[in-house]
Parts: C-alpha cells; structure tokens; sequence
C-alpha cells in the first residue's frame, strides 16, 4: 500500500518554528487536507511531502511513492509553452491528458500561452498537467482558486476517483471542498496539530 | 497623413539638415586637409567603388570580425554556462574576466602583435571585445531562471534537453539578445582599431591609417563612412539570426501534442 508518514516533522524558517513536532500517516485512497489559517505552515508541509524541503528534524517516509505530482499555488506554468505543451511535457498517460482536460474545460484555449489566461484558466491547466503525469502521489496546494463553483465540483467528481490508488494531500480555504473530497481533515493552528 | 508625418521624409529632413552643417563647419574651417566636403567624400567613395581593392578589404575585414564575433559568442556562451554551474570555476574566472573588461582595448592589441600575424590579430581583439559581454549577460539570464519553475521542472521530471529548450534558453534569449546588439558593434570597432594599429593587408584600418599618413582626407572620410556602413549591416544581420532563431522556436511551440 502506497503511505506518506510524517514522523514528528519540525521546520523552522528565520528562527521561528513553522512546523513543531507534526506527525500524520497518509495511505492510498484516504485523502487528507491540510486546514488552517495563512501562515500556519500548509504549504510548507506539502513543500516537504514533495521533497522541495528538507524537515529541520524528524523523518519522513515514504511506501510505494516513486512520482509525485503537485498542482502548485502559485500554477508554475512555462511561459514560453501553449497551456497543451504544459500539459503534454508532464504528461505520462495522453488518455488521461484529454480526460482531464475535458474534465477541466480547457480544450478551447489549449493552444493559448500562460500570459494569455486568467488565473482560473491558469490553475485549471496546474491541476491538468499534474493529473496528466499520473504519479503515485497528489499534492494540491490551493488548487481550486480561481475556478467557479460548478467546475470545481466537477473536478473534484474526477479526482474522487482519480485519487483511490493514490496518497493525496490537499490544501484549502473552503472546508467544503475538503468535504466534497471525502477527505480526513487535520487542522493546523499555531504549531498545534 | 501629413507630409511630415512620413517616415522617409523625416530621414530626408534630417540627412539633408547634417550634410548642410557638414558643408557649413568646411566652409568655415577652410581647409580641406582638416576636413573634407560631403562632395569630396562622395567623390572619393565612388572612386573607391570602382576598385577590386575596395571589395576584398571589406570582405577581408568583416570576415575577421565576424570570425571574431562568433567565436567570441561561443566561448563567451560555454563560460557562462561553466561558470553558473559551478561555484569554485566562477570564483576563478571572474577576475580574469573583469581584468579583460577593464583593460583598455589597445593594451590588447599591442600584446597581441606580439603574439601572432597582424591579420589575425583583429580577429583576436573581436573575441575578446565580444566574450566578456557575452559571458555577462548570459550569465545573468541564467541566474534570471526562476527557482520555482526548476522545482516544477524537478517534480514533473522534465529531462535536461526540455529543460534546456523550455525554460533556460527562453530565459537567456532576451540577455542574449542585447548581448549580441551591444557585443556587435563593440566587436566591429575593436576590430577595426586592431587593423588601425595592426595594418595588416587588406583591412579597412590599415586603409584608414594609409590615408592619414598620406593626409588624403576625403578618403579618410570616405573609408570612416564605409566601416559605420558595415558595422550596422553586421548588427542587422546579426539581429536578424536572432529573430529568426526566436521564430523558429515559436514555430515548433505550435505543434500539436494531444
């Protein structure tokens, strides 16, 4: 079975600690999200399942996790690239790529460039090239931002599936979303988990 | 549209105002061994046309320049990529490259004569004229490569070459781009102030200098229009390989994937 641990993770950024002592179990099928206010360390916790960062102290260990997709918050698109060369240089499944991307409501503008797009456009897109590599894992990091309510829950139709073979983490604002997931909610406040 | 809204127009105007304070700064000056007339200038210049001479001097000469050029670009391109790489090779190549920066051009080309062949002393002063910039500003779009889309590449496993063609090179064309503009030109006057001192045979410095040792002035001025002439069809050239480089990229991003 696919497992993401998180054994007493500690992170601390210009002296001040941002991560103290969090430990979580993530297994395939059982997605968890990350809820707290901003700045209370999501983004660096999904930073550190990605492997981005290094935690200051404690482990973490993975099973059965070779590739890991992320939809990132800040959509990390290449500017140079139409959003389908963004979808297609991640993509590892092309079936998948076009399902997504119908799913996503991205098949009119695929030959348009990032700074032709909305920020919405722009994220759907980042949840299309992540879901197109087909990891093992899926970490999405406010990944909804920007997409109206009826996409949203579309997506996320996809994605209940999509995720059952797979440890997936996702971090957002609206709790509803989580819900809507099935996902196990761990709340985050002030270095207390 | 107004007559003097139009684009040639305006460059008639202007031409026509420079020639007319060309002829007034003669008149007043009064000798033609100081400066020449726009009329003897022309007049030398179609005189220079009409020699076999004249054409295998600006062949010779923009060859060695653009050899120069070139391989100044490529060694300036392979140190900027080294030297991003790695730390330790940085740290003992910029001095070097910051003493070639400052050193006057000059210093270069007397030690150079000492070194090798007139005529290939001119080529040697384009590269070094033409490397440094070249190294600085790819270096700098290098280091312009935002971290986050590496950390993007990195998760999404993009090998090097995508790498390369997607996210380094699109960062570098604009560095590189004003790199070539600025080191063309640079590399255009260095090399013609190497012939100058160097004179080799057939070079438009060694004419250059021929013609004020011989105080023929309207040549003088005659070969000074010639080499500003070159020196902008080499910067359009050279702009011109770069735009279509840039096109062709574009081109290729318009294929379809899905």
């Amino acid at each position: 079975m696919k497992k993401l641990v998180f054994n007493s993770v500690y992170k601390c950024y210009n002296e001040k600690d941002v991560i103290k002592n969090f430990s979580a179990e993530i297994t395939e099928g059982n997605p968890v999200c990350f809820f707290g206010e901003s700045g209370c360390g999501k983004t660096t916790l999904i930073n550190i399942a990605a492997g981005l960062v290094k935690p200051d102290k404690g482990k973490i260990i993975t099973e059965k996790i070779a590739h890991t997709a992320v939809v990132f918050q800040e959509d990390r698109l290449l500017e140079s690239c139409t959003a389908e060369e963004n979808i297609m240089l991640s993509a590892k499944n092309t079936e998948l790529a076009r399902k997504i991307s119908d799913v996503c409501g991205i098949t009119e503008f695929l030959k348009l460039y990032p700074n032709e797009m909305s920020g919405g456009m722009k994220k759907r897109i980042a949840v299309a090239r992540a879901v197109a590599f087909d990891g093992d894992m899926l970490l999405l990091d406010e990944p909804f931002n920007g997409i109206d309510e009826e996409r949203i829950d579309r997506i996320i139709e996809f994605l209940k599936t999509y995720i059952e073979n797979k440890v997936c983490i996702i971090v957002t604002h609206d709790i509803n979303q989580a819900k809507k997931l099935n996902a196990e909610i761990i709340y985050i406040y002030d270095n207390y988990y | 549209m107004k007559i003097t809204d139009n684009r040639y127009f305006k460059i008639l105007i202007t031409a026509v105002f420079w020639l007319a304070l060309w002829q007034a700064v003669c008149v007043i000056v009064g000798r033609d061994v100081l400066i020449a007339s726009p009329a003897d200038t022309f007049n030398a210049l179609i005189e220079m046309l009409q020699t076999a001479v004249f054409y295998k001097t600006i062949v010779m000469s923009f060859v060695r320049v653009a050899c120069g050029f070139f391989i100044g670009m490529a060694v300036g391109i392979i140190a900027a990529v080294i030297t991003c790489a790695n730390k330790t090779i940085y740290m003992l190549l910029k001095p070097a490259i910051n003493i070639i920066k400052s050193t006057p051009v000059a210093s270069f080309i007397i030690i150079a004569l000492a070194w090798m062949k007139s005529g290939q002393v001119p080529v040697f002063i384009s590269f070094i004229a033409t490397a440094p910039i070249v190294w600085g500003n790819v270096s700098e779009g290098i280091k312009s490569v935002d971290e986050k889309i590496l950390e993007m590449a990195k998760i999404f496993e993009y090998s090097f070459s995508v790498k390369l063609k997607k996210i380094y090179i699109p960062s570098i064309m604009p560095f590189m781009r004003s790199a070539i503009i600025s080191g063309a030109g640079f590399a255009w006057k260095s090399g013609v102030a190497a012939e100058v001192i160097g004179s080799p045979k057939y070079a438009l410095g060694s004419k250059l200098y021929d013609a004020k040792v011989y105080l023929e002035t309207s040549q003088l001025f005659a070969w000074t229009a010639v080499i500003i002439i070159l020196s902008i069809i080499f910067e359009k050239i050279v702009i011109r390989l770069v735009n279509a480089a840039e096109c062709k990229k574009e081109t290729k991003n318009e294929k379809t994937c899905f």
